[in-house]
C-alpha cells in the first residue's frame, strides 16, 4: 500500500515536473524568437560567445528551447528533450554564477529581451538552480529508474 | 548500482539529433522569411562602436554632466522604463523611455531648443537605452545631445541629488 502511494506521489512528481520545465522553455523562447535582434545584444553584453557565434545563437537558441519545452509538455522524446533541458539548465546557472562573480550588470535574457541590467541578481542564480534540481530529477527519474526509462 | 541501458543512451543521442535539426530548420526558416530577420554572422565589434560613436563620440563623462547639473545647463533625460523611472531617477531628469521614444519625444520635449545640450541615460554597464536614445533624438534634430553611460548606477554611487515618484 505504502509503495503504492510512493509510486503515485513519484510519478505525479514525475509528469509535474516535464510539464514545469516544458512551460517554463515555451515561455523563455518566445519573446526571443520575436526579437532576434535583441536577443543578440544581449548575448554580446554577456561578453562571453565569440562575436562570430552571437547572431547564430541569437537565432537558433530559442528554436531549442521552444522544441524542447513542447517536447517536454508533450511528453514525446522525453529522453532527448530532458538531456537537452540539463545542459541548457547547467549551462545557465554557470553563466549566471559567472556574471555574479564578475559583477555584470547585463539583463540576463532569461525571459525577456528587455536591456535593462539584472543579471548581476542572486536571485536569478537561485531560480535557475530550482529548475536545474527539476530537470536533474526528471534526468534521474528517466534515465536511472528503470521502471520509467522503459517507457521512454 | 543502476547502470544506464545502452538503447537510451542510443535512444538519447537520436533523439537529441532530431531536435536540433528541427531547431536548424525552424531558426533557418523563420530567419529567412521574416521582416526583421538578422544576419548569420554579424561583425559586433565593429557594430558596438559604431553605436557607441554614431559618427562621434557622444558620451559625457560623470564629471562634465555634473558640471552640466549644477549650472543647469543641461535637460537629463531618462530613458529606462516608467516604472524604472518612478523609483528613482536623477533630481528633474524627465521621462522619455526609448521603447516609447517615437509617440512621447515630441510632448516631453515641448519647449525645449534643438540647441539645448541633452544629456540621456540609464542604468547598467551594458545598457544601452540611453545611447540608443541619444541617437535616436540627434537624428530628430536635437544637435547637443549627449550620453552618461551606467547614469543611474554612477549618479548614485556619488550621491549626487535624486528624487523618486511618489
Amino acid at each position: 500500500m505504502k509503495d503504492k502511494t510512493r509510486q503515485k506521489v513519484s510519478l505525479y512528481l514525475y509528469h509535474g515536473a516535464r510539464i514545469v520545465l516544458g512551460l517554463v522553455f515555451i515561455y523563455a523562447s518566445y519573446d526571443k524568437i520575436l526579437h532576434p535582434a535583441e536577443f543578440a545584444k544581449i548575448i554580446y553584453n554577456h561578453q562571453i560567445v565569440p562575436d562570430e557565434l552571437i547572431n547564430l545563437t541569437a537565432i537558433f537558441l530559442p528554436w531549442l528551447e521552444l522544441i524542447a519545452g513542447c517536447l517536454l509538455l508533450s511528453g514525446l522524446w522525453l529522453a532527448g528533450s530532458a538531456f537537452i533541458s540539463n545542459i541548457l539548465f547547467i549551462i545557465y546557472l554557470c553563466l549566471l554564477i559567472y556574471n555574479n562573480v564578475r559583477g555584470l550588470d547585463v539583463n540576463c535574457g532569461c525571459f525577456s529581451t528587455s536591456l535593462e541590467g539584472n543579471s548581476h541578481s542572486i536571485l536569478n542564480v537561485v531560480r535557475n538552480f530550482i529548475f536545474v534540481i527539476i530537470s536533474g530529477f526528471l534526468f534521474i527519474k528517466i534515465y536511472l529508474t528503470p521502471s520509467s526509462s522503459e517507457k521512454k | 548500482m543502476t547502470i544506464i541501458k545502452k538503447d537510451l543512451i542510443t535512444k538519447t543521442l537520436r533523439q537529441v539529433l532530431l531536435i536540433v535539426l528541427i531547431t536548424l530548420v525552424a531558426g533557418l526558416v523563420s530567419n529567412l522569411f521574416r521582416a526583421d530577420k538578422i544576419p548569420f554572422v554579424e561583425n559586433w565589434s565593429e557594430k558596438t562602436k559604431h553605436a557607441a560613436l554614431s559618427g562621434e563620440n557622444l558620451e559625457v563623462s560623470l564629471e562634465e554632466a555634473v558640471k552640466l547639473f549644477g549650472k543647469n545647463g543641461a535637460i537629463f533625460i531618462d530613458a529606462r522604463p516608467f516604472e524604472e523611472y518612478g523609483k528613482g531617477h536623477i533630481k528633474g531628469a524627465v521621462s522619455l523611455p526609448y521603447e516609447e521614444a517615437d509617440l512621447k519625444f515630441a510632448e516631453v520635449l515641448s519647449g525645449i531648443s534643438e540647441d539645448n545640450v541633452i544629456v540621456t541615460y540609464c542604468d547598467g554597464e551594458t545598457c544601452e537605452l540611453g545611447m540608443d536614445l541619444a541617437v535616436f533624438l540627434r537624428d530628430a534634430g536635437y544637435k547637443k545631445v549627449r550620453v552618461l553611460l551606467n547614469g543611474w548606477s554612477i549618479w548614485q554611487q556619488n550621491r549626487l541629488p535624486f528624487e523618486a515618484e511618489k
